[in-house]
């Protein structure tokens, strides 16, 4: 088995290598799954949460300037803060074992300011995702489209507009019905 | 919330359509108003999750692959360790019920070789006395400890009786006393009369007492002009 070091695995993980991601599933996820499980949680939870902090990582990581640390520490403080936070959403109580597996004892302080951080990026990425797919299928093709880099003038063959200003009207309108929604969902979320 | 005329400088900033001078002036009101600067931010976040829609709906395919792989990989090790388990369950329970079928049929084993002819102190010593008619009708009665005591009086009176030593062993191996049993007979001199049928008996109560090793080396000593040779052989094929 291939030893990674850890910014081979941001990198790995970024590009979505199924190499990569079998070798995270099978170094890290028995640890989260058997930390889970001994604070109230099931196999199956256990198997959400691990799959969420991975996509949580590649939302806060991927194609951004963000300083790397320990893939395993970091990964697991995801996962114990999304534990965390969904026992307290759903009002269990149960008592939590805070121990950390010694590995992930880490001296970077940061760790869990990192892993916070990247639960916001994710939050948001989740958001945003949600809240697109409720746009009507011309704005949702208007901003895919000019997401592709495509110039006003092809934009307007493609979806029949008139001109380019009704291209730039339109994709405002989207824009705003887009932020409008997502401060709707967003703003569900966060609040406690 | 911010005004029309910033939504649409958000989206000239964000399109890139500014100049340098505007962009700078545009940015230095973030400090000021975070409203601005929350919906900036907001702008940028979506021109991200744009330009990666693609990009995280095939890792998110790619994730719940892996995840399947991996749990496929689990419940199969998960089902070898089960079936190992069971397995070894099964084993030991196997293993039991030999222990338990050996155990119930030892006595038969032991019973069924375990025969001789009644007791008859007086016909063969040509005396008539009565500890030795006692010792015959206990031994009749098949109460054997108080046979024994009777057996083993006689024979210390007359030490050169064997017989009684004989069948004092044989009491004490019929009381269940095996230990003792075999303790009196083993040690009987060779050449006696009575010496392989002691041996045979010995034999047999090592047997009871699962001595499997001692009962073979004495059943070896029977020798084949004994009336215990054919039983001695039969007793060893069979251990």
């Amino acid at each position: 088995m291939k030893n990674w070091t850890d910014s081979e695995l941001f990198d790995a993980l970024c590009r979505g290598e199924t190499d990569a991601l079998n070798f995270i599933y099978r170094k890290f996820e028995p640890e989260v799954r058997q930390w889970i499980c001994r604070n109230s949680g099931t196999p199956d939870e256990a198997a959400d949460v691990f799959q969420e902090a991975l996509l949580t990582i590649f939302d806060s990581y991927c194609g951004q300037q963000r300083q790397m640390s320990s893939f395993g520490g970091l990964l697991f403080n995801i996962c114990r803060n999304k534990w965390l936070s969904q026992l307290r959403k759903n009002k269990r109580h149960e008592v939590v074992r805070m121990d950390v597996p010694e590995r992930y004892q880490d001296t970077d302080d940061d760790l869990l300011a990192r892993a916070i951080a990247a639960e916001e990026d994710f939050a948001r990425q989740e958001a945003l995702d949600k809240t697109f797919a409720m746009l009507s299928e011309l704005c949702r093709n208007l901003l895919a489209l000019v997401a592709q880099g495509l110039k006003p003038n092809d934009i307007v063959e493609r979806l029949g507009m008139t001109n380019a200003n009704a291209v730039y009207q339109r994709k405002k309108a989207c824009i705003d019905r887009w932020r409008t929604l997502f401060h709707q969902h967003y703003a569900q979320k966060t609040t406690p | 919330m911010i005004s029309e005329r910033d939504k649409e400088l958000l989206e000239e900033w964000a399109d890139g359509r500014m100049s340098e001078a505007a962009r700078a002036a545009f940015e230095a009101r973030f400090d000021e108003e975070p409203a601005l600067a929350e919906a900036a931010r907001l702008r940028q976040d979506m021109n991200r999750y744009l330009q990666r829609r693609e990009k995280r709906d095939a890792f998110k395919a790619r994730l719940a692959a892996a995840r399947a792989a991996h749990e496929q990989a689990r419940r199969r090790t998960h089902m070898r360790v089960v079936w190992r388990r069971r397995l070894g369950a099964l084993a030991a329970v196997a293993a039991v019920a030999l222990v338990v079928v050996w155990w119930v049929g030892r006595p038969d084993l032991v019973e069924r070789y375990a025969t001789y002819p009644p007791l008859s102190l007086t016909q063969r010593s040509g005396e008539v006395e009565t500890l030795a008619l006692r010792a015959e009708r206990l031994f009749a009665e098949r109460q054997f400890t108080q046979a024994a005591r009777v057996l083993d009086s006689l024979h210390r009176m007359n030490p050169a009786d064997t017989l009684a030593l004989l069948y004092e062993g044989i009491a004490r191996f019929e009381a269940g006393d095996y230990r003792q049993a075999a303790s009196l007979l083993e040690d009987f001199p060779a050449g006696g009369n009575w010496t392989t049928e002691a041996w045979y008996f010995a034999a047999l109560a090592h047997l009871a007492l699962d001595e499997k090793d001692k009962a073979r080396e004495l059943l070896e000593k029977i020798p084949p002009h004994s009336g215990r040779y054919s039983q001695a052989q039969e007793l060893l094929q069979r251990l």
